[in-house]
């Protein structure tokens, strides 16, 4: 992301009387054009002056031959809370996520200074972290998130989901001041981001001196790769003392570190592609995070490769209405036996390849190479680089004519079973198209039917996801598709779908819930949703169950299965009005009994949307697992007849 | 007869015809699931137990157990096809009827029951099934989860899984796995 500020403009906190601001080109460019030895810079202090990059022995001979140097720096001068804010503006960062607390004031001061900064509000630390990785997600750039000290345990769940989907963040709580060790004192309690160690790249403190330094460390640990969130502590500084630090300008889609592999591996992987007679690519969420998907389709085009992704992608990476896309690899069938399996940015983790296959994996995060399972090949590079170095190590390798007979006779064969897995998902979705309660297909068919093309959608749904998405058309030119979270923790949908849609304003923006995953406490997201006029879709798909638990808890039979006692899963009293809900928080609401209520209620969602107001769409829709014929039984309870009792 | 006594009555009255409804309705369902499958050629029972195998058994796992415990008519069988299907089940259009139909036919009933009697034959067969063990498996697999039967799912199910996947395993060869492996005490 290019910050929206030239490296010359000042900060707005130097302004009011601050140190001027240098970029380093200009630096080098005045000590060349004045002869001056390098290192004397005038308006700025021995602290920043910079060692030679290699070549620049002399000004002159870095005037005479000016090297590609992008960075610049500043110095800034004004209070340490104002030090994060400016540096976090020299990383492109204008909109922060926040909830509830005090002891910010410096931090808001600066925000106020600086006019060009977005905060928003979000009653929940948790869905404001969620909210912060939808909209990391979307944007491609940074969250950042500052809260309570004493919000820390209610973050831990988002902190964990955007850990497992490899989000970069920074995520910082007020206390964890040394001197209150021991003590548990107000609000405190010791060493106090140590939980939060298992879910992050880097956990430290912001100190005042150091205020800038750390958050420009945080962001080299957060964007990787691997990226992830990191937890800082504001306790140890003091956010109001004046300061004067550096300030480096950094732009987010160079900081990620790119490297490539071996030409030797390169030449190898691509051997074994072109003599393999049933190949399979497996896609995984690095190719999204590396900006591969076109290289990728390319290369599967190139020699008609069928593509299969898993539950655990979080991206959709390859369009699924190709003819080379398969389905996720838990239910794959065709190829029966594929000879080589290559997996771009997949951790192989659900799914061994299969004895007798061989394994290549393609993976910008060394520690998982091989980690799983082992492989016959592992590469550590960019994914993207790899796929483009092996498309042209492919190209070297056979003739056009050869490259083009192998590309038509596989793609002929790969088309045909297609075909015949689409026209039984066609038998399948057409004998249950009408009925009521309504299909998950029947949503999802109506759903493609009215939204746009490039519209995006954030699902969290269990087992039956599928069932939706595979009716709407991802990947390539068509929609985007953030979720269902790899950490599959429930209560992160809905504040990740307004992170997206602050991300992505000009884009209809899908919320896809369960009833289950929206009473995790997300009903609060809906504060941010209408206070930011988010004009966001949100589909309640309303079983009255937590469906997964269910069939997962009793497809296997057993005593509790025989009697009909699911402990767990049902969730129909009280029957909770979830349109109601949403107008309680100004938006619109609507529930949907039958299936031909469904496509001119989302009629009437998008015109509201047009106008600028979310809508919360409870669909009733059909329950899946198995029968247990008194499907509503759970385990009653009842204070008042308790006390009912006493009084009689 | 006091009042208590005619209740006792009505009451065990009652259960009886429910109970004997009961037993009615399962007979006429039974019934109804067999006529199904009797209708299917065996071929199509095959089918659709090697597609069931292809394709049901990579999630479940332990299919076998489950579909003991439940038993559908065909009509409710297709449904929970075309359930799966939805779900992402890769199913060739003409598998829908097969699978069906094997679903129907009433699968995965029976376990050997063992016992003094059969001890001696149980010995020899332990020692034939070890042998195809060897022969068949160990290229591949540890064979401590056969011994110790610790498999996540049934060995019907992972057996015709193998023989999908290529074992060359004859048909003999496979019931004296089967009644081996399920037959072992845990």
């Amino acid at each position: 992301m290019e910050p929206d500020r030239k490296p010359t403009e000042p900060p707005r906190e130097t302004a009011s009387g601050g140190a001027s601001p240098v970029s380093r080109r200009e630096f080098l460019t005045a000590t060349a054009a004045t002869g001056i030895a390098f290192g004397a810079g005038p308006a700025v202090s021995a602290e920043v002056q910079e060692p030679p990059a290699a070549g620049q022995g002399t000004p002159q001979a870095s005037a005479s031959r000016p090297l590609p140097i992008t960075d610049s720096f500043e110095m800034y001068e004004g209070t340490a809370a104002g030090a994060v804010l400016a540096q976090l503006r020299a990383a492109g960062v204008r909109m922060l996520f926040h909830t509830n607390t005090s002891g910010f004031m410096p931090f808001w001061e600066a925000i106020d200074r600086a006019g060009d900064v977005q905060v928003i509000n979000v009653p929940h630390e948790g869905i404001a972290v969620a909210a912060a990785q939808g909209y990391a997600m979307a944007s491609r750039s940074l969250g950042f998130f500052f809260g309570s000290g004493a919000g820390v345990g209610n973050s831990m769940s988002n902190l964990y989901c955007a850990w497992k989907d490899r989000v970069p963040m920074l995520v910082t709580f007020s206390g964890g001041e040394l001197s209150e060790q021991g003590k548990d004192g107000f609000e405190s309690w010791d060493d106090h981001l140590r939980p939060t160690e298992s879910f992050t790249r880097w956990t430290a403190s912001l100190l005042t001196d150091e205020m800038a330094e750390i958050i420009r460390r945080a962001i080299q640990f957060a964007v990787g790769p691997p990226s992830g969130p990191v937890t800082l502590a504001w306790g140890e500084a003091n956010p109001g003392e004046r300061v004067r630090t550096r300030i480096d300008t950094i732009d987010l889609t160079k900081a990620r570190q790119m490297f490539r592999a071996s030409p030797d591996a390169i030449q190898q992987a691509a051997r074994w592609l072109v003599e393999a007679e049933r190949p399979m690519i497996v896609v995984g969420p690095e190719v999204a995070e590396d900006g591969a998907t076109a290289e990728l389709l390319a290369l599967a085009e190139k020699l008609s490769i069928p593509v299969t992704d898993t539950e655990d992608d979080l991206y959709a990476n390859f369009p699924t209405d190709h003819a080379l896309y398969m389905g996720p690899l838990r239910a794959l069938r065709y190829p029966r036996q594929a000879d080589l399996v290559i997996g771009f940015g997949e951790s192989f983790k659900r799914r061994r390849p299969q004895a007798g296959t061989t394994a290549i994996h393609v993976s910008h995060d060394s520690t998982l190479l091989g980690k799983v399972y082992p492989v016959d090949l592992a590469i550590a590079s960019d994914v993207r680089l790899a796929i483009r170095d092996l498309s042209d190590a492919i190209d070297g390798l056979l003739t056009r004519d050869r490259l083009s007979r192998m590309r038509s006779t596989r793609l002929a064969e790969v088309s045909k079973v297609s075909a015949q897995f689409k026209a039984s998902a066609d038998i399948a979705f057409k004998a249950m198209f009408d009925r009521s309660p309504v299909t998950w297909e029947r949503v999802g068919y109506e759903l493609e039917r009215v939204l746009d093309k490039n519209a995006v959608v954030v699902p969290e749904l269990g087992t039956q996801t599928y069932k939706i998405l595979r009716q709407l058309k991802f990947g390539g030119e068509n929609k985007l598709r953030f979720g269902r979270t790899v950490g599959s923790a429930l209560g992160w949908g809905v504040g990740a779908s307004l992170g997206v849609n602050l991300a992505l304003p000009d884009r209809q923006v899908v919320a896809l819930q369960g009833d289950g995953g929206f009473l995790f406490g997300q009903s609060e997201a809906l504060w941010s949703i209408s206070r930011y006029q988010a004009p966001m879709l949100i589909v309640i798909m309303n079983n009255h169950s937590y469906n997964e638990s269910r069939a997962r808890n009793m497809n296997n039979g057993g005593p509790l299965f025989e009697a009909g006692k699911d402990y767990n899963g049902y969730l129909g009293d009280p029957e909770v009005d979830f349109a109601k809900i949403a107008e309680a928080y100004s938006l619109r609401g609507e529930k949907v009994r039958t299936a031909s209520e469904l496509a001119p209620a989302l009629q009437r969602s998008l015109r509201s949307m047009r106008d600028g107001k979310a809508v919360l769409l409870d669909i009733e829709v059909e329950g899946d697992g198995p029968d247990l014929g008194q499907g509503n039984w759970y385990q009653r309870y009842s204070i008042a007849d308790i006390q009912r009792k006493a009084r009689a | 007869m006091t009042t208590r006594q005619l209740a006792t009555l009505a009451s065990f009255a009652l259960w009886v015809v429910v109970v004997w409804m009961a037993a009615g309705t399962e007979g006429l369902a039974s019934q109804s699931s067999s006529t199904a499958a009797r209708a299917a050629p065996p071929s199509q029972i095959d089918k659709g137990r090697l597609a069931v195998n292809q394709v049901c058994v990579t999630c479940h796992i332990g299919l076998n157990r489950m579909l003991e415990v439940r038993k559908k008519s065909a009509d409710e069988w297709k449904d929970t096809i075309y359930r799966m299907i939805g779900r992402g089940a890769q199913v060739y259009p003409d598998e829908i009827e097969a699978i069906t139909a094997y679903l129907t036919a009433g699968v995965g009933q029976g376990r050997p029951q063992g016992g003094r009697a059969a001890a001696n034959e149980g010995a020899a067969a332990a020692d034939e099934a070890t042998a195809i063990l060897a022969r068949r498996c160990q290229q591949c697999h540890d064979l401590e989860r056969a011994r110790t039967k610790s498999a996540a799912g049934d060995w019907n199910t992972i057996v015709d899984r193998m023989i999908t996947l290529g074992a060359a395993v004859t048909p003999a060869e496979r019931h004296a796995l089967i009644e081996y492996l399920t037959g072992r005490e845990k």
